[in-house]
């Protein structure tokens, strides 16, 4: 059994390195090069991965991932955001990002008391709140707990609750796991891949750097899909309403930039406002519109802080 | 079983040790199961192993630190193991699993890096967020939730 298993591993790494049609599939190619640098050995082990990948119908499977290996990911992917976003951001002891994080810590909080076992586990770092320095107006949720907030965004909010509003959207989509959607899929798609090559590192370099790819593909502009997106919406009203903010600010804020969709960005990867009223949750408590003032009041003068337009 | 045994062996399960391994940075315990309110004045750590005296929601009351008065959030020990599948997990090979999880590391991250050095002072910005802005700590959040009439303090 061991020898015929040899031999057929033997087989599908010649046929590996050898046929030409398969070089031109992602990664196939270079398990071919990879064969023809490292020798038989190496290929042997590719071949029998491919038998022992065969064999017990493991092409298959899609795979999850822990809060660990979410996080090393959502590193990348906010790097290469917050580059794509132009490479600047405020410190993070600026008066901007430190209330940034106030607000942001209490959504947070406030989402995680409503989890429920379907959500992905708090990140293992907690969350961390960027304010990247541009004039586009975006947000951004990432996987590991990255928010990306832009100075456009901060200048274009109105109050603390629309900020919270906009922050509790992509922490909403954070903990659904939406975020981690195109990762699993780009992980399902390359699984056959991914095993048929297993044990090449340069292989497992490219997967990461193409799921890095992908993911910020998705959290910049491709978003999560109208169903997602409204979801994200649904969990944010219940978000501020848990919180004390106003669960109707998210509704505000919304339609008054919708003709910012055009410059890409939040809007743009969003449904109309028109699509999302429903799922904007109730107005806020009798009485709350003097704990919003004092809100109100606190955000213009840290928002004085950021300076410029 | 009579309604005072089912409710003796309820009370029995609330009331039953159960052991948790803190999986992440910056978990807050506090005094009552809330996130927002006062905080108790200890700490837990990532790797530490916390023996649970009561449950509550996702809420449960830890018998040290803090002498059983402390409670921490669910949200401090859940996690996904790392490469658990999606589908069918029984018929998942060991193989599988560690496939699953390879490639999304500190390694792989410092890889990435030295292949893409444009992106030095991006990921220098992402550190310094990482090292200089952790979610606000307790005593602050409870202040600031004061000020402005959040998490209850309305």
């Amino acid at each position: 059994m061991i020898r015929a298993r040899s031999l057929a591993a033997t087989a599908a790494a010649v046929a590996l390195a050898s046929c030409g049609s398969l070089r031109n599939v992602p990664f196939v190619g270079a398990a071919g090069d990879y064969a023809q640098q490292k020798g038989v050995e190496s290929a042997l082990k590719v071949g029998e991965n491919v038998v022992t990948a065969a064999a017990t119908g493991e092409l298959t499977k899609t795979a999850t991932f822990s809060m660990e290996q979410e996080f090393w990911l959502g590193k990348t992917v906010a790097a290469n955001v917050v580059g794509r976003l132009g490479g600047r951001a405020l410190p993070p002891d600026h008066p901007a990002a430190r209330y940034l994080r106030d607000v942001g810590t209490v959504v947070a909080l406030a989402a995680a008391e409503q989890r429920t076992p379907q959500d992905r586990p708090y990140p293992m770092k907690g969350y961390r709140f960027i304010v990247v320095d541009t004039a586009q107006v975006n947000a951004v949720g990432m996987p590991g707990g990255f928010v990306a907030v832009t100075t456009g965004m901060l200048r274009s909010v109105r109050s603390e609750d629309e900020l919270a509003a906009v922050v509790a959207h992509e922490v909403a989509h954070v903990q659904r796991g939406h975020v981690m959607f195109p990762v699993e899929k780009a992980r399902e798609q390359e699984h056959m891949t991914s095993t048929l090559l297993a044990g090449t590192d340069e292989v497992v370099h490219a997967f990461f750097g193409k799921v890095v790819t992908v993911g910020a593909d998705f959290v910049l502009d491709k978003g999560y899909g109208k169903a997602n997106e409204l979801e994200a919406d649904a969990f944010a009203a219940r978000i501020l309403q848990g919180a004390g903010f106003d669960p109707q600010a998210l509704g505000r804020v919304l339609g008054r930039l919708e003709g910012k969709a055009a410059e890409g960005g939040f809007f743009s990867r969003h449904p109309p406002a028109a699509d999302r009223a429903a799922a904007l949750g109730p107005r806020a408590p009798a009485g709350a519109a003097a704990a919003e003032a004092r809100r109100a009041a606190r955000f213009e003068s840290r928002m004085r802080m950021l300076g410029g337009a | 079983m009579t309604t005072r045994g089912i409710a003796l062996l309820a009370v029995l399960a609330a009331a039953a040790p159960d052991t948790v391994t803190v999986k992440r940075e910056g978990a807050r315990v506090m005094k009552g199961p809330r996130f927002f309110g006062d905080a108790c004045r200890v700490e837990v750590r990532p790797g530490q192993q916390l023996r649970l005296v009561e449950r509550r929601g996702g809420w449960a009351r830890l018998a040290a630190p803090g002498d059983g008065k402390c409670w921490l959030h669910e949200s401090a020990w859940s996690d996904r193991t790392a490469g658990e599948l999606v589908g069918d997990p029984a018929a998942a090979s060991q193989r599988d699993i560690e496939l699953a999880g390879r490639g999304f590391s500190e390694a792989e991250e410092a890889s990435y890096r030295s292949r893409h050095p444009g992106l030095a002072r991006d990921f220098a910005i992402v550190d310094a967020y990482l090292a200089g802005a952790p979610e606000t700590p307790s005593p602050e959040l409870s202040a600031f939730c004061a000020e402005g009439a959040l998490g209850g303090a309305r």
